[in-house]
């Protein structure tokens, strides 16, 4: 005797698609099938009746349902205390991951799949549109379902940190998550080229012109390809498999430069006047990505003591493997951050010309804000670790918001608002002080956000390091 | 010759405030079964956790059959059977399914699974209820269907946490005999519990943690050979002459007397105690009874946790 896919697949089937729900989908969709040449005398036909209400419904079931069932996959193994079991046994996190996700949206498929069936007989779109239409759809509702799974397990990996695996209750938070990523998909790209027939008309990346369609349809596959490696990589460190970052290592600069190539220029002529390549927006966008990694990686780390205190026993002695494993991420991460940063400090100081040299200064600020940021919650984390859970937030509104308009409002000055690409508050005199500022001048830009990043690190030696030693002490 | 199975080396495991585990080392022989026991919040659990690579432990090693517990988690898994203290069941699936599942799982041949299933559910004695859902079981059943579950791959380890808790007289005695009949089958078994006369009829060894740390490691057999006998010897008529000779007998140690009942600790071996109760017979002394109160895990447990040895 044999299972269906995968073991946890096959279980998800006997829970999930029981005879009679099997049979109630089908005989839904013929009655609304089978009424569907009638008039609703309102103007408007049943068929286009069917062929709105038909689409929604695999929305609302493929989107809104099948999200909700990822993210309570994993969430339910936790709840009804089952996962030991699966944990210590041979499944692989491969099979683990398929059968989870697809698993435990097994039945929205089934309903969503006849959906996509009856609106297909309905539509008169050409063919090929329709097709990259269909396929938009499915890769919506598939990058839905493995980001809510995605983020009910690291909700699930964060809890465990701090101790608290028992209870479950990942929350709601990653089914919106994968709604707002299954939504997004569907009204960007797959209505988009039902109702105009191309999502796009063309992509230009890293200067070369790509089909829209087809281009669209690498985007998602690259997406849904990279929330997949999530997911598995997720559910390869709950079985407890050795997990060195290199995969995150990959995934950094893949993230990079496939976002990066969009703000890529060509050099150009314009009105007859040789126009210079600017290299500088896709070094921004490079320096961007690779920083909003470091700086998210960062602050999810800073709490995992645990990882630190074995990372830190891994290099006393001396094993370099285990120590790589314990690395955190944003370790990681940094000698990206650190290398865009270069190229663009680099490419502003060189590209004077330039309005967007203007930008260097700012990363660099940006940088120096993100050290300190780095001290200062590790700092929380190491001494008041009961109330860090309030005390890290309380740091960020103190330090980006309360202490700004607090300055703000002792220097007299009012706000202003100005448009640009990025809305921004312009506050004159004290943004250098609280905020990555946009400026010709390195160093009255750089100033005060060096003087905080050392200050924080002061700190951070001073108090945190010795609360930490005496806590080990302490409990030892 | 004895073979390792489980070394554990200067184990340590941090929850996020507080070290739960110090420096935890022991060695389980292939074949044991050995008892976990402890106060509440002694470390037990995590332990347990930690042997079974479900848990990631701070520093110190865990091997398990000569596998490292970190550098090999999954061969570990594929080793060890496991019941968790706050097991649950997949209450819609039936009892058939619920051990088919873990076949599975745990890549029991395809064409071995429904063999394996209708081997496993004899052993737990569920075969009566295959076609039930899980859901509708008793605590004693779900218990049943809890091991057979950490079974249905022939581990070689199986680590049982609290297994007999919440169970009724009739299971707690079937669960007796069950990890009886797999100590014959050569398993190792470590089973963590609070009730101690339970754990004396199949446990061959004792381990004692207390706030984290391994208080002590008994052989039960050595421990009851090594300790003294509390030896009860009614003597009709009991008198000084009586007292007198005893007191002369060596390794016994007379403590008191309960009416005509002489209550003495005896050190000598079991052909020793053969050799009073013969000189007592030859010296025509009235004895009506002659009871040896053996030394119970709970003593062991006693001893160990209040000092004495």
């Amino acid at each position: 005797m044999t299972y269906f896919v995968t073991p946890e697949f096959h279980r998800q089937i006997w829970t999930k698609c029981p005879p009679f729900k099997m049979v109630a989908a089908p005989l839904l969709l013929l009655v609304m099938w089978g009424i569907a040449g009638g008039d609703l005398g309102i103007g408007l036909r049943m068929n286009d009746a069917l062929k709105i209400g038909i689409f929604y419904l695999f929305v609302l079931v493929v989107m809104v349902w099948g999200s909700y069932e990822a993210s309570t996959a994993m969430d339910e193994e936790i709840r009804s205390r089952t996962w030991d079991y699966q944990k210590v046994s041979a499944i692989s996190p491969l099979q683990l991951v398929f059968g989870k996700v697809f698993g435990s949206t097994a039945y929205v498929w089934y309903v969503g799949l006849m959906c996509m069936a009856v609106y297909r007989t309905t539509f008169d779109v050409p063919l090929r549109p329709e097709i990259y239409a269909m396929f938009y759809m499915l890769a919506a509702g598939i990058a839905g379902h493995l980001v809510a799974f995605l983020f009910s397990m690291s909700s699930f990996a964060a809890r465990a940190r701090h101790g608290a695996v028992k209870g479950g209750g990942a929350g709601i938070f990653p089914c919106i998550a994968g709604i707002i990523v299954a939504f997004y998909m569907t009204r960007a790209y797959a209505m988009n080229a039902l109702q105009t027939g191309i999502p796009y008309s063309y992509l230009k990346w890293y200067n070369e012109y790509f089909d829209g369609l087809e281009s669209t349809a690498c985007g998602l596959t690259f997406f849904i390809f990279w929330a997949a490696v999530g997911c598995y990589r997720m559910v390869r460190a709950e079985l407890m498999y050795r997990m060195w970052p290199w995969v995150w290592m990959v995934f950094v600069p893949s993230v990079t430069i496939a976002i990066s190539g969009i703000f890529a220029r060509s050099p150009a002529y314009l009105l007859g006047e040789f126009k210079p390549v600017n290299l500088i927006p896709p070094a921004l966008c490079a320096f961007s990505v690779c920083f909003t990694l470091g700086y998210a990686t960062l602050l999810s780390e800073s709490s995992d003591r645990r990882k630190y205190e074995r990372l830190g026993a891994s290099l006393r002695a001396r094993a370099w493997g285990r120590a790589f494993e314990n690395t955190p991420l944003w370790i990681t991460t940094l000698p990206y951050v650190v290398l865009t940063a270069g190229l663009l400090v680099g490419l502003c100081l060189m590209s004077q010309q330039f309005a967007s040299a203007r930008f260097g200064p700012a990363a660099v600020a940006a940088l120096l804000f993100a050290v300190r940021d780095g001290f200062a919650v590790h700092t929380l984390h190491n001494t008041q670790r009961k109330r860090a859970a309030f005390a890290v937030p309380l740091y960020f509104v103190m330090a980006y918001a309360v202490l700004p308009v607090i300055f703000l409002a002792a220097s007299g000055t009012t706000l202003q608002l100005r448009r640009s690409m990025f809305s921004y508050l312009e506050l004159p005199q004290v943004q250098e002080i609280f905020y990555p500022h946009r400026a010709d001048e390195w160093m009255a830009t750089l100033s005060m956000p060096l003087l905080q990043a050392v200050l924080a690190c002061f700190v951070f030696l001073r108090f945190a390091l010795k609360t930490d030693a005496t806590n080990r002490n302490a409990v030892s | 010759m004895t073979i390792a199975m489980i070394e554990v080396e200067k184990l340590n495991f941090d929850y996020p405030d507080k070290r739960v585990l110090h420096d935890i080392s022991f060695t389980i022989n292939e074949g044991s079964v050995t008892a976990l026991v402890g106060p509440n919040g002694a470390g037990k659990t995590t332990l347990l956790r930690c042997i079974a690579a479900l848990d990631r432990a701070h520093s110190g090693k865990v091997t398990i059959g000569g596998k490292d517990a970190a550098d090999f988690p999954r061969d570990v898994h594929h080793m060890t059977g496991y019941l968790s203290d706050f097991f649950g069941l997949y209450d819609g699936l039936s009892l058939r399914q619920c051990l088919t599942y873990m076949a599975w799982c745990q890549k029991v041949p395809a064409s071995e699974v429904p063999k394996r299933v209708a081997e496993v559910a004899e052993q737990v004695g569920i075969t009566a209820r295959l076609e039930e859902k899980a859901g509708t079981l008793s605590r004693g059943y779900r218990q049943r269907l809890g091991i057979g579950l950490a079974l249905i791959h022939n581990p070689q380890l199986l680590i049982l946490d609290e297994p007999a808790s919440g169970m009724d007289p009739d299971a707690r005695i079937a669960l007796s005999q069950m990890i009886r009949g797999l100590r014959a089958q050569g398993k190792t078994i470590i089973v963590s519990s609070h009730i101690l006369t339970e754990l004396e009829d199949y446990c061959t060894d004792m381990l004692v943690i207390k706030d984290g740390r391994v208080a002590q490691q008994v052989q039960l057999q050595e421990y009851a050979a090594k300790t003294v006998r509390v030896l009860r010897i009614g003597i009709a008529n009991l008198g000084v002459s009586h007292m007198d000779m005893l007191q002369r007998v060596p390794n016994l140690k007379v403590t008191g007397t309960e009416n005509n009942v002489v209550v003495a600790e005896f050190s000598g071996t079991e052909e020793e105690q053969q050799g009073l109760l013969r000189k007592l017979m030859t010296d025509n002394v009235p004895v009506f009874s002659f009871t040896t109160t053996q030394h119970t895990l709970q003593d062991a447990y006693m001893d160990v946790t209040s000092g004495r040895k």
